[in-house]
């Protein structure tokens, strides 16, 4: 079971549906191999029906249209539409990599296959291209590290980078972190992982860049226009 | 909606109450749910009578049942996504998908795990997302070979729901208006704590103790992570 697990704000980030697409993927992937973290995630979701169901007054509640239940009522029989299987269900995206299925499921969605870059010093990274979302600074992407070798000392300019470990381990100055273990990086750590003797280090990492706005945001607003 | 279905309601309705999760949280331990249930005498509060119709719905395909869910969660749910940035439209049309799934997917509620507000507060946060991104959320599946099941099986998961519910409830009653304020943004407005340190010019690390803070006080995250603490 994993050790090392992502902040409780991500969790309730998740929980709320606030998350980005990105984010959402990496939680869900560290959700189905920890136990503890669902249920915490569990909770976060009930505190999400206790605020629906007391939005009981007037003036938080909005009617609905006349005529809604009725139009509801004529498509409950209707069949429902089985979910179209991905093109590359049989595929396996990375051989000999147990992949939790919000990870494989991403990766199966994928238009283009993955392309591995050598980033240098037995590093190789392989980017997976997000949804639209209104937050552009996150990125999110596969790494393999080579036995024993040290990812770059970096720093995180303002944003925050969260690596979850998939196959081998690596280790920094705060422990050892193996599958399904979350490493979060902020400024405030410099982190300096080494991976694991004896076996290639398979991680997801979400890398959030630094989020400026210079007015109100009109989040939602704009994702939700019709195309 | 025409009278023969009102009268089935209330037979099927009577049966869910009885079958449902009020008579397994009695049989368990009735004074967690106060006074509400234990006491026959006072009426079952609107929003606790939910989880019996939704177990009507799913036995039964109860139409009546399912009418008295909609009342009651389409206002509600319309004025979730709208608070979320639908328009009007947009949010009607998404109340209608997931009070579609509702119906749909009633047969998999199980009332001794979750509250139905819950339940329905679930499908429409994923609807919400699925419509924005033009694609599924990913969440953890238990058919996944990779799945990681719990070690144990907690032996009462009925009670321990029961607990979950009223200690949210209190512990949000409770809250100092800066924290509570700060949940109602993550979770009315879409709001990550990135977003919320951008908009306010807080800086991030204060966003996030204040957020940690109010899931401490409300007791939602797991105690021994509590205590052994995630961050550096
Ligand atoms: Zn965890």
């Amino acid at each position: 079971m994993p050790v090392h697990h992502p902040e409780p704000e991500r969790l309730m980030e998740y929980a709320a549906g606030a998350a980005s697409p990105a984010m959402d993927v990496l939680i869900a992937a560290h959700l189905s191999l920890c136990p503890t973290c669902r249920k915490t995630v569990e909770r976060l979701e009930r505190m999400g029906g206790h605020m629906l169901e007391s939005l009981g007054s007037d003036e938080d509640v909005v009617s609905m249209s006349p005529g809604a239940f009725d139009a509801l009522l004529e498509k409950l029989d209707l069949p429902e539409e089985a979910p179209q299987a991905a093109a590359g269900d049989e595929i396996d995206p990375l051989p000999g990599v147990d992949l939790p299925a919000p990870i494989r499921e991403t990766l199966r969605n994928l238009e283009r296959p993955l392309e591995w870059r050598n980033r240098g010093k037995g590093i190789e990274e392989a980017e997976i291209p997000l949804p639209v979302d209104v937050d552009d600074s996150v990125r999110m992407s596969l790494l393999r590290i080579q036995p024993g070798r040290a990812v770059l000392e970096h720093t995180h300019d303002g944003g925050e980078e969260l690596t979850m470990v998939l196959a081998g381990g690596f280790s920094d100055e705060h422990g050892h972190y193996v599958r399904g273990d979350v490493q979060t990086g902020d400024d405030e750590l410099i982190h300096k992982p080494i991976a694991d003797e004896g076996e290639v280090c398979v991680c997801l990492a979400v890398v959030e860049g630094n989020l400026r706005f210079t007015g109100p945001v009109g989040r939602v607003l704009n994702l939700f226009m019709r195309t | 909606m025409d009278s023969l279905h009102r009268d089935e309601t209330n037979n099927h309705v009577e049966a869910a109450l009885k079958s449902g999760r009020s008579t397994v949280v009695r049989r368990n331990k009735a004074h967690l749910y106060g006074t509400m249930n234990a006491n026959v005498s006072e009426p079952v509060s609107e929003a606790a009578q939910m989880d019996g119709l939704l177990v009507a719905v799913g036995k039964h395909r109860d139409r009546g049942a399912f009418q008295r869910l909609f009342d009651f969660f389409a206002p509600r749910l319309k004025a979730y996504v709208m608070r979320l940035g639908a328009a009007d439209d947009v949010a009607e049309e998404l109340v209608q998908e997931a009070m579609l799934m509702v119906w749909r997917r009633a047969e998999t509620y199980d009332p001794g795990q979750a509250r139905a507000s819950t339940w329905v507060f679930t499908i429409a946060r994923n609807k919400r997302i699925d419509a924005i991104r033009r694609a599924k959320r990913p969440e953890p599946d238990m058919n996944d070979p990779s799945f990681m099941p719990e070690e144990v099986q907690p032996a009462d998961r009925f009670v321990e729901a029961a607990q979950d519910e009223e200690r949210v409830k209190e512990a949000l009653k409770n809250l100092p208006e800066e924290q509570a304020e700060l949940i109602r943004q993550v979770y009315f407005q879409d709001k990550s704590h990135r977003v919320i340190a951008a908009e306010t010019g807080l800086p991030l690390g204060t966003v996030k103790s204040r957020i940690r803070l109010a899931l401490k006080k409300m007791r939602l995250t797991i105690e021994e992570r509590d205590n052994a603490g995630t961050s550096p």
